[in-house]
C-alpha cells in the first residue's frame, strides 16, 4: 500500500516536471531526502542560520532559500495554468504552498532567533526530535490499529483522516485540545510543530492523491452512498488538499450541484468554497478561513461583510461570532 | 458514584478491593481514584543504594503494601479457580490485585541506572517523550471514527485501538511492532517503557471491564454474526485481561464449543486456552506463549513436547520454529540477559 503511494506521488512528480522543471535540491539536503519525502533529522541543515555559523555554511543555506522559492514559484506557474484553462485566469495563490512534497516540507523549517548559536539549537534538537517522533510512532501505530473496518469506501474514508487529524491537533502543542501536551522550551516546541507539520504534507498528499484517484473513477462520494459522516471525510481530506488548488476547485465544482440534491452538506461546500476563492480571488464569502491577528483569530477578507451571517445562516452554520468562539476554545491562542 | 456502579459491575472481586490497606504516606499522593500516576517517581527514591534511611523504609513500605495487596488478591482468586474446577493454579507471575497495586510495580529498573540523580536527570529528556506519546494515544481516541454510539463493533475496535497503540510500544524500537519508536539512551528508555506499562495497566482493567459488560450483554461474537474481525478484536482483548484470570477462563468456556463448530477460529481459542492453562496448570497444549531463556526464545512448559506439532496442525498453526521466529521479528531478539 505505502508502495503503491509511493509510485503515484513520482508519477505526479514527474507530470509537473514535464511543464516546469523543479530544481535539484542542494547538495547539503541530500541526506535528508528519501523516498520523494524531506526528514529533518537532526536539523543540522539549519547549521548557517546562526550568527557564529562560518560563510560557507551561511552560502548552504542561502542556497537552501533560493532553491525553496524557486522549487514553489515554478510550481506555481504549473498551477496557475491548469487554473487558467478552467477559467479561473490570475489566480493570487499568495501564500499556498505548492510544489513537490520534498520543497513543502522543508520549507517547514522553526523559526529560530538568529542571534542563539547552533550550538544551543542543536542542544534543544537533540531533546525535542525523541518527543516529536514518540508522537508520530505513535500516530502510526494508531492508524495501524485503527485501519478501514471493511472493505467499502464509507469504511476507509472514516478511518482514513485519523492521522492528519491527531497530528494537526498537535501542532498548537500546549494549546487547546493538545493543552495536555509536555512542557517544552519555545524553541523546542518550534522545533516539534515543524516536524508535525512536515508530516502533515506528508499525509495531506498522499490523502489528496488517494481520493483523487477515487474520484476519477467513481464520481464525488455523496452522502446517499456513503453516510453523511464518511461523506464529511472525503471533504475534509479536500479541505485539507492546499498543495493542489486544482483538485479543490474540481472537487468544488464537482460538490456544487450535489448541495441542492442534499449530497453534499451546504456547511462542507462553504468551507471549500473560501478556502478555494480565497486563493483564487484573495477573498472568502462564508468567513469561514481564519488568520492569526495579534494573537487572536479573526476572518480572513471577506466578499461581502454586511451578508456573512445571512449566508452561513442559509449554509446551517453558527454565527460568525460564535465561530470565533468555538477556534478559541478549540485551538487556545494562535 | 461512579466508583460505586464500577464496583458493582465488576461484582465480588472489586468488593474484596475494599479490604486492601491503605497505601503508606510515602506512595498514597500519586493514588488518585485507584489509579497510579508515577509523576516524577520520587517514591522509588529509597530503593537507590545511597538512599537515606528514611526513604529507604517508605520505599520499602510501598513495597510491602504492594506485596500484601498483590498476595491477598492471589489468594482470593486460588479459592474462586478452586471453586471453578481447578484446585492447583500457580498464579506465579501474575498481575491481580486493585489497579494502582498493579501499577506500582512498573518503575524504571535497568543495570545502568544507579542513583536518584542520575533518574533525575533521564527524567528530563524521557518524561516529555513519554507524555508526547500518550497525549498521541488520547487525541487518536477522541478523534477518530470509533467508539461512542453504543455501537458493540465500533466501541471494541476503539479499545483494541488503545490496547494496541499502548501494548505495541514496549519493545520501543526493538522489533517491527514498535518500529519507528525514536532511538533514546538505555536508562531514558526503561523510563518510557515503565511509564507506558503503568499507563498499559489502567487500559487493560478498563477494556477488560467494558468487553465483560458487554459479554454479559449481548454474548461472546461469533464470526458468522459477527464477523472475523470482531471475533478477533473481542479475543484479544480476552487475551490481555491477565489480571482478572477468571474473566479469561469465562471467556474460554464460551469459546470452546463455538471453536469445535467452526464458529470461532480455532487458533484464537489455543492461544486464550494456553493464555489460562499456564496460569491454572502452569502447562501449556499448542506453544503459544513464550519466554526467553539464556538469550533464546522458548515456548513456556509444555503438557507434552510429544504432541505439540500435532495439536498445532490441529489448530491451524504454523510451527513452532516459525512462530518463534516470528516472534523474534515482531518483538525483537531476546536481550542475553533475558
Amino acid at each position: 500500500m505505502m508502495l503503491r503511494y509511493a509510485g503515484l506521488c513520482l508519477a505526479a512528480l514527474c507530470l509537473c516536471a514535464a511543464d516546469e522543471p523543479s530544481p535539484p535540491p542542494p547538495e547539503t539536503l541530500a541526506p535528508y531526502i528519501a523516498e520523494g519525502a524531506f526528514d529533518p533529522g537532526d536539523f543540522a541543515w539549519m547549521k548557517g542560520r546562526f550568527a557564529d555559523a562560518d560563510e560557507p555554511t551561511k552560502a548552504d543555506v542561502r542556497a537552501i532559500d533560493q532553491w525553496l522559492v524557486q522549487c514553489i514559484e515554478s510550481a506555481k506557474v504549473g498551477v496557475r495554468q491548469e487554473l487558467a484553462a478552467r477559467g479561473y485566469r490570475d489566480a493570487k495563490l499568495e501564500t499556498t504552498l505548492v510544489g513537490p512534497l520534498v520543497c513543502r516540507q522543508a520549507f517547514m523549517r522553526p523559526n529560530v532567533d538568529a542571534t542563539d548559536t547552533y550550538a544551543v539549537f542543536a542542544q534543544e534538537a537533540a531533546a525535542a526530535v525523541p518527543v516529536a517522533e514518540a508522537y508520530l510512532f505513535a500516530v502510526r501505530v494508531a492508524q495501524e490499529a485503527g485501519g478501514p473496518r471493511g472493505p467499502g469506501l464509507a469504511e476507509q474514508l472514516l478511518a482514513r483522516p485519523l492521522a492528519e487529524q491527531v497530528v494537526r491537533t498537535a501542532v498548537s502543542w500546549g494549546e487547546g485540545m493538545a493543552a495536555g501536551a509536555p512542557e517544552l522550551t519555545p524553541i523546542a516546541r518550534e522545533i516539534v510543530r515543524s516536524r508535525l507539520m512536515g508530516e502533515i504534507a506528508a499525509l495531506d498528499t498522499a490523502n489528496a492523491l488517494w481520493l483523487k484517484d477515487i474520484v476519477a473513477r467513481e464520481g464525488w462520494p455523496e452522502v446517499s452512498a456513503v453516510g453523511e459522516k464518511a461523506a464529511d471525510e472525503a471533504w475534509l481530506l479536500v479541505q485539507h488538499a492546499d498543495h493542489d488548488p486544482v483538485f479543490q476547485l474540481d472537487a468544488l465544482l464537482l460538490m456544487e450541484p450535489l448541495v441542492a440534491q442534499r449530497e453534499v452538506s451546504p456547511r462542507n461546500f462553504a468551507y471549500l468554497y473560501d478556502r478555494v476563492m480565497l486563493k483564487l480571488a484573495g477573498k472568502q464569502r462564508y468567513a469561514t478561513q481564519f488568520t492569526c491577528i495579534d494573537g487572536k483569530w479573526g476572518p480572513q477578507p471577506i466578499e461581502d461583510e454586511a451578508a456573512v451571517d445571512r449566508l452561513r445562516r442559509e449554509a446551517q452554520m453558527e454565527t460568525l461570532a460564535e465561530n470565533v468562539a468555538r477556534m478559541d476554545a478549540s485551538y487556545g491562542r494562535c | 458514584m461512579v466508583l460505586r456502579s464500577f464496583a458493582l459491575a465488576l461484582g465480588a472481586f472489586v468488593l474484596c478491593a475494599a479490604d486492601y490497606p491503605d497505601p503508606p504516606p510515602a506512595l498514597a499522593p500519586y493514588i488518585d481514584s485507584g489509579r497510579l500516576a508515577p509523576a516524577d517517581y520520587a517514591w522509588i527514591e529509597g530503593s537507590f543504594a545511597e538512599a537515606s534511611p528514611e526513604k529507604r523504609a517508605e520505599f520499602e513500605a510501598s513495597q510491602r503494601w504492594i506485596d500484601s495487596c498483590v498476595a491477598e488478591a492471589k489468594e482470593k482468586t486460588r479459592d474462586a479457580l478452586a471453586a471453578a474446577g481447578y484446585p492447583a493454579a500457580s498464579l506465579d507471575d501474575l498481575p491481580v490485585g486493585p489497579l494502582a497495586c498493579r501499577q506500582a510495580k512498573h518503575y524504571p529498573r535497568h543495570p545502568e541506572l544507579t542513583s536518584y540523580a542520575q533518574l533525575r536527570e533521564q527524567m528530563a529528556l524521557a518524561r516529555p517523550v513519554a507524555d508526547s506519546f500518550l497525549m498521541a494515544v488520547g487525541l487518536a481516541a477522541e478523534l477518530g471514527n470509533l467508539g461512542g454510539g453504543g455501537d458493540f463493533a465500533r466501541s471494541l475496535a476503539a479499545q483494541v485501538q488503545l490496547d494496541q497503540m499502548l501494548g505495541r510500544a514496549f519493545s520501543w524500537g526493538a522489533g517491527a511492532a514498535s518500529a519507528g519508536a525514536p532511538e533514546l539512551p538505555p536508562v531514558a528508555r526503561a523510563i518510557v517503557v515503565a511509564r507506558l506499562e503503568t499507563a498499559y495497566a489502567a487500559q487493560t482493567e478498563r477494556e477488560t471491564a467494558w468487553l465483560k459488560a458487554a459479554v454479559a450483554q449481548r454474548g461472546w461474537p461469533t464470526e458468522s454474526t459477527d464477523g472475523q474481525l470482531v471475533h478477533f478484536q473481542a479475543w484479544l482483548l480476552a487475551q490481555h485481561a491477565d489480571h482478572d484470570p477468571l474473566f479469561q477462563l469465562e471467556v474460554l468456556r464460551l469459546m470452546e464449543p463455538l471453536a469445535e463448530r467452526g464458529e470461532v477460529s480455532k487458533s484464537n481459542h489455543a492461544y486464550l486456552h494456553d493464555r489460562i492453562m499456564l496460569k491454572l496448570t502452569g502447562r501449556q497444549r499448542y506453544g503459544t506463549q513464550a519466554e526467553c531463556v539464556a538469550g533464546e526464545r522458548r515456548p513456556k512448559p509444555l503438557e507434552e513436547e510429544s504432541a505439540l506439532a500435532g495439536w498445532r496442525t490441529a489448530a491451524g498453526l504454523e510451527s513452532e520454529a516459525e512462530y518463534l521466529a516470528s516472534l523474534d521479528r515482531t518483538f525483537g531478539p531476546c536481550s542475553q540477559e533475558g
